[in-house]
């Protein structure tokens, strides 16, 4: 019924307390409170556990709640028993007043914890079967019998025993009583005349306090060991000696030992094989465990008796205790000794064992994780050189004569001559195939101008005493070369045809009645920088104009050898490149400040300066092969210059510290620059102003780059008298990154004054490339 | 190893020389010396003849048995091969000495004299005796090449873009050809005397030594005459007041770069090669004045001869350091065969006047190498005098004279 009643009130919730107050008054023994808690936690599964805590019987609960109820009706019977000791006293008011006696608190006063006993005495229950209580309390009141099951309660429990039912009845309550199986356990034991508690053990192993055999640790007493102890035991003497005598007259015969081994070992000594405990036992290898390194083994000179000479000598031994430890070879001075016995203990082995174990300790080993990859997978798929035939391979020509560096040379658009320039400030023209000098002027020394200048200002034109550039006219047989401030343009009478050489003097000369009526009438043309210039400046400009170059006639003398003009300039002319149509030239003057590039034009005799302001230390510029651009390098960056609309199209950044040259590939998409800092760096233009590949194969400063105008080619030559070869392929889809295989390493040029190679040159037509050394002479590559 | 045998066939052309054609057992690993020794033998000489032997075409070198394996030939069947007389190794013979590089040299075997061109600008006759019979200037640059005109007269070509014919008898310049406006960088003579010239100006040129069947020379006007140029014009032509200015009977255009080297058939009298440094080798035919042929290969060719009737073959000496062998006849094949062995432009090819299956090669490596055409390798290497210097012009007739930057004109015998 409880536990029905229980099951509900959990679903319920709300009604639980309720419900259980109506239980109390049937079943007095639960205890409320202690239930509802337990309730509360339990699950469902556990109702048997509170049933069965609920079944056991708790007096307390009776008598609390019994008290209370009979509290008020005991109330006259107080005040009759304890009206013998009220002393009534009368008060201000005049009315009396009870002075209640002092209550002792002494002990036995407190009955809180009174057990709720029925105290009927020795009477039988069943003396009270007639009426409706079954005894009285403390208080003189009836404890009422329990409230009887009903008939089906009562078949319910015959049906199904309760946990813990024994068929008794309580005496005080007249309930069941159930006992736990603890209780009954303790019962059966207390019945068979065992130890009530199971946990005892009667029978516990007596710890030993006292031993006579083994020395003790902490001694009871302080007492000496008694003399026998040391002393031999003449009775165990007598004993031996009676044995040995026994033994001796043949009277005790000694038997065999094996008769005290058993089978077993005795098939072990057989076999004479030792128990291996760690037979099978698998060795576990750490994987993770370092070998300290080896040291090396010990060499003669470690021997207790080396050989002579491996003893120091006087010498050494100063020497070897000059030296600071750490620099010492050996970390002892080896000793001979005639035995090893007379080897004294090594002073430094501790010291050494540490610091061999601080080398270990302070430096630690790590495994390094193999990569595991194909070496060939990392190498590109690169075609093989053969494919990429036809390329230079080795010198055919050697064009010997210049005294001094070769600073410069140009091959002309036919293929034929070869010219170069030295710092002899010899300009010559070569014969390509067999290498003879065809033609030789010595600049320097014809053009008076120039070695005016020289001598008087010879403080600033020492270093200006070679040719710096010379470079052929696109389409004819014009030379122009730079030397100092001047820019010479001339003709070599090579025994060219005389038409050929006409064509390239009126060229030159034509532009002279230009240039007289363009003095005469000022008219601003095509200066890029005046188009941005009010009119009334125009003048001025035109005065400014002037200063930049003057486009004079040379000396009769260098006029003879087939100079035809002279253009001096303001400051050294280091660079001059043609454009492709072969009318204009720009110039670049590194020290020149804004007018650091200038733009001439053959036809008109005329010298622009395309900026304004100094674009920093300008060290080559050059005109796209067909567009309308002009490219300038500087000393970190490319800037390339739209010269129809005057505009900065791009600044390519090749992340190198100093540039020394760069070119254009023939499509002009792409762009080579070389630098001091031996790097060779490849340009997308469409790409990026970053560069699309930087190459670094040589050892020195590279000097020049080129492309070759028709095949896929390009070179880099480097102080460290190589020249580099490379295939290079531009694909038309702009999707398709450039190709770049290197292919050959020219080898010839020595290495004079730290120069190696200082200037290149591609055949226009073959795979042959045209090398300028600093050892004085110019080769040729052929394939 | 066991010497195995093999059967071979011995036959020759040369009725002198002709022994047993019945087949023999040979070891094989017989040499060419062995198998020289066994027809000396046969012969019954008392001095021996040493001999070179063509397996079906080829020429032996080294053991019969690495031939075998080479070729795949068997040797259950009988071997068939063709001995001939070897050429012995040339020999240094004299130099001749110039004030400049030789540049052209041309032997007359007839009247025994060479013919040099030099850098210098001289035209130079030597007779037997190393001495120098005539030297000839007039020349404003280098004579590139040379040629003899039957026995009195020398043609000459030079890098100032002019041909001078010289007169051996008379001591005198004959005429001077003019029209190429570019170095004339060969020459070539054809039956009837007509010459064959080819310059840097991309042209050949057609001309004949009968002076007076030659058209005038009439030089272009000038468009522009400014004062530098009027002046030039007028230091060149004061050379040539005193002898005839000739013009050329025929120009032939096509080559698109400058041309090297022309040499004539060795049959038909108006066909002409030229080999020029745009890669092709062209033919020409001086009839119809046409281009007929071209193949192209892969070079700048710098030197061309023809060997003979007998092959009809054309040895092209290239920039690329070998010589390929042309058949003008094939339509298809550019090169029948690759020479290498130069180390260095080959710039100068003269047959064999007696063998048309060989030929000598003068290169920028200073080397001489006597090839022949059955072979891959070459039978002789012939070294300068002094070492490393270029060899620009040879010739072959009895012997060959080579010049070269050496200033020296060095003979062989051979």
């Amino acid at each position: 019924m409880a536990t029905k009643k229980r099951n509900f009130s959990e679903t319920e919730g709300t009604n639980a307390s309720r419900d259980v107050e109506s239980d109390s008054e049937e079943f007095p023994s639960l205890n409320i409170s202690d239930d509802s808690e337990v309730e509360g936690e339990q699950n469902a599964d556990d109702v048997s556990d509170a049933e069965s805590i609920a079944s056991v019987p708790s007096l307390e609960g009776v008598n609390s709640s019994d008290l209370e109820e009979l509290s008020s009706d005991n109330e006259s019977l107080k005040l009759t028993d304890e009206d013998d000791n009220i002393e009534y006293v009368r008060g201000a008011d005049g009315k009396l007043r009870p002075i209640y006696p002092e209550i002792e608190p002494y002990y036995s006063s407190d009955d809180s914890d009174r057990e709720d006993v029925n105290p009927i005495g020795n009477i039988p229950i069943t003396a009270y079967d007639k009426f409706p209580h079954i005894g009285y309390n403390i208080d003189g009141k009836r404890i009422m019998r329990p409230a009887t099951k009903s008939a089906i309660d009562a078949m319910l429990e015959s049906i199904e025993l309760p946990k813990g039912w024994t068929g008794l009845v309580d005496k005080n309550t007249g309930e069941n009583l159930n006992l736990s199986k603890e209780e009954m356990d303790l019962i059966e034991r207390v019945q068979k005349g065992m130890l009530p508690n199971d946990n005892i053990n009667p029978f516990e192993d007596q710890l030993e306090w006292f031993s006579n055999t083994n020395p003790e640790i902490m001694p009871l007493s302080s007492r000496n060991e008694p003399k026998r102890r040391f002393v031999q035991s003449k009775h165990e003497a007598k004993q031996v000696m009676k044995l040995v005598r026994a033994i001796r007259e043949g009277k005790l015969s000694l038997k065999p030992k094996d008769d005290t081994i058993d089978d077993d070992d005795r098939q072990m000594m057989l076999s004479k094989k030792l128990y291996d405990v760690w037979e099978k036992e698998e060795a576990v290898v750490n994987r993770m465990h370092l070998q300290a390194p080896k040291l090396p083994p010990p060499t003669h000179e470690e021997s207790y008796n080396p050989p002579k000479e491996y003893l120091f000598t006087e010498e050494e031994k100063a020497k070897w205790e000059a030296t600071d430890p750490e620099d010492r070879e050996t970390n002892f001075i080896p000793q001979a000794f005639g035995a090893l016995r007379k080897v004294p203990g090594y002073a430094n082995a501790l010291r050494e064992r540490f610091e061999r174990c601080l080398d270990l300790y302070l430096a630690p080993r790590a495994r390094n994780k193999r990569v595991n990859i194909d070496p060939d997978s990392l190498i590109p798929d690169l075609p093989s050189p053969d494919e990429l035939r036809p390329f230079p391979i080795r010198c055919s020509t050697t064009y010997i004569g210049h005294e001094g560096r070769v600073r410069t040379l140009s091959i002309d658009s036919t293929g034929e001559y070869l010219a170069t320039g030295g710092e002899d400030g010899t300009v010559r023209v070569w014969d390509v195939l067999t290498g003879r000098e065809l033609w030789k002027l010595d600049l320097l020394k014809e053009d008076t101008y120039l070695s005016e200048q020289a001598s008087l200002e010879s403080a600033n034109h020492n270093s200006t005493d070679h040719i710096d550039q010379v470079q052929w006219h696109p389409k004819t047989l014009l030379l122009t070369v730079a030397a100092g401030d001047n820019i010479y343009l001339l003709v070599p009478s090579v025994l060219q045809s005389i038409e050929v050489e006409n064509e390239a003097h009126d060229m030159i000369e034509k532009g002279w009645t230009y240039h007289a009526a363009n003095l005469k009438n000022i008219e601003s043309k095509v200066n890029v920088d005046d188009a941005n210039l009010d009119e009334d400046n125009e003048d001025e400009a035109k005065a400014k104009r002037k200063q930049y170059a003057e486009w004079t006639k040379p000396p009769a003398r260098l006029l003879s050898k087939g100079c035809n003009i002279v253009i001096r300039c303001t400051k050294r002319v280091k660079h001059v490149n043609w454009h492709s149509r072969g009318d204009y030239f720009v110039s670049t003057q590194p020290d020149g400040q804004n007018a650091s590039v200038l733009v001439h034009q053959l036809s008109k005799h005329s010298t622009q300066c395309p900026f304004k302001k100094s674009k920093g230390l300008i060290q080559n510029a050059k005109f796209h092969p067909y567009k309308p651009h002009l490219y300038v390098a500087s000393q970190r960056y490319v800037r390339i210059y739209n010269l129809a609309n005057q505009s900065l199209l791009k600044k390519l950044l090749p992340g190198v510290k100093w540039l020394s040259n760069f070119d254009i590939h023939p499509q002009g998409d792409n762009v080579i620059t070389s630098s001091y800092d031996l790097r060779v760096t490849w340009h997308d233009l469409e790409l990026s102003d970053r560069p699309y590949k930087t190459l670094r194969y040589h050892d020195r400063a590279v000097r020049d780059v080129k492309f070759h105008p028709k095949l896929p080619l390009f070179c880099s030559g480097s102080d460290d008298g190589t020249v580099n070869v490379l295939h290079d392929t531009v694909y038309d889809d702009t999707l398709k990154n450039p190709l770049l295989v290197p292919l050959k390493i020219l080898k010839g040029h020595k290495i004079t004054g730290g120069l190696g190679v200082i200037e290149v040159a591609w055949h226009p037509r073959e795979a042959w490339l045209f090398t300028a050394g600093g050892d004085g002479t110019a080769r040729l590559w052929t394939t | 190893m066991s010497v195995s045998n093999v059967r071979i066939k011995l036959t020759t052309r040369d009725e002198d020389l002709k022994v047993d054609e019945n087949p023999i057992n040979v070891p094989v690993d017989l040499k060419r010396y062995g198998l020289s020794e066994i027809i000396n033998q046969l012969l019954e000489n008392s001095e021996p003849i040493s001999f070179d032997f063509l397996i079906d075409g080829k020429l032996l070198k080294g053991s019969l048995q690495d031939f075998m394996r080479n070729e795949n030939l068997s040797s259950e069947s009988i071997i068939e091969i063709e001995y001939v007389q070897a050429v012995e190794p040339p020999t240094f013979m004299a130099a001749y000495e110039h004030d400049d590089w030789v540049s052209g040299v041309h032997i007359n075997k007839s009247i025994s004299q060479i013919a040099t061109g030099s850098y210098d600008g001289c035209v130079r006759i030597w007779d037997s005796s190393a001495q120098v019979k005539h030297t000839f200037s007039g020349h404003q640059g280098a004579v590139l090449s040379v040629k003899w005109l039957g026995d009195n007269k020398v043609v000459s070509g030079s890098r100032d873009r002019n041909l001078h014919i010289w007169n051996t008898d008379g001591k005198e310049l004959s005429a001077i050809l003019k029209g190429h406006t570019g170095p004339v960088t060969s020459l070539s003579v054809l039956s009837r005397e007509r010459i064959v010239s080819g310059s840097a100006d991309h042209t050949l040129k057609v001309w004949t030594s009968r002076i007076k069947e030659l058209p005038d020379y009439e030089a272009p006007e000038l468009s522009h005459s400014t004062s530098s140029s009027v002046k030039r014009r007028k230091i060149a032509d004061k050379h040539t007041q005193n002898a005839k200015v000739k013009g050329s009977l025929l120009t032939l255009e096509g080559h698109l770069a400058s041309v090297t080297d022309v040499c004539a058939h060795p049959i038909e009298k108006d066909v002409v090669y030229s080999v020029s440094e745009d890669h092709t080798v062209r033919t020409w035919d001086l009839v119809t004045s046409q281009n007929v042929d071209t193949k192209t290969t892969g070079f700048s060719l710098l030197s061309i001869a023809s060997l003979g009737p007998t092959t009809q073959l054309l040895a092209c000496g290239s920039s690329a350091r070998h010589i390929i062998l042309v058949d003008p006849r094939s339509a298809t094949h550019a090169s029948v065969n690759q020479l290498n062995g130069h180390k260095n432009f080959v710039v100068s090819i003269a047959p064999n006047p007696q063998n048309s299956y060989q030929f000598a090669s003068g290169s920028h490596d200073g080397t001489i190498r006597i090839w022949d055409v059955r072979s891959d390798k070459s039978m002789f290497t012939l070294e300068r005098q002094q070492k490393d210097q270029d060899v620009y012009c040879l010739d072959w007739a009895d012997y060959i004279a080579a010049g070269g930057r050496d200033k020296q004109l060095e003979l062989y015998n051979i």
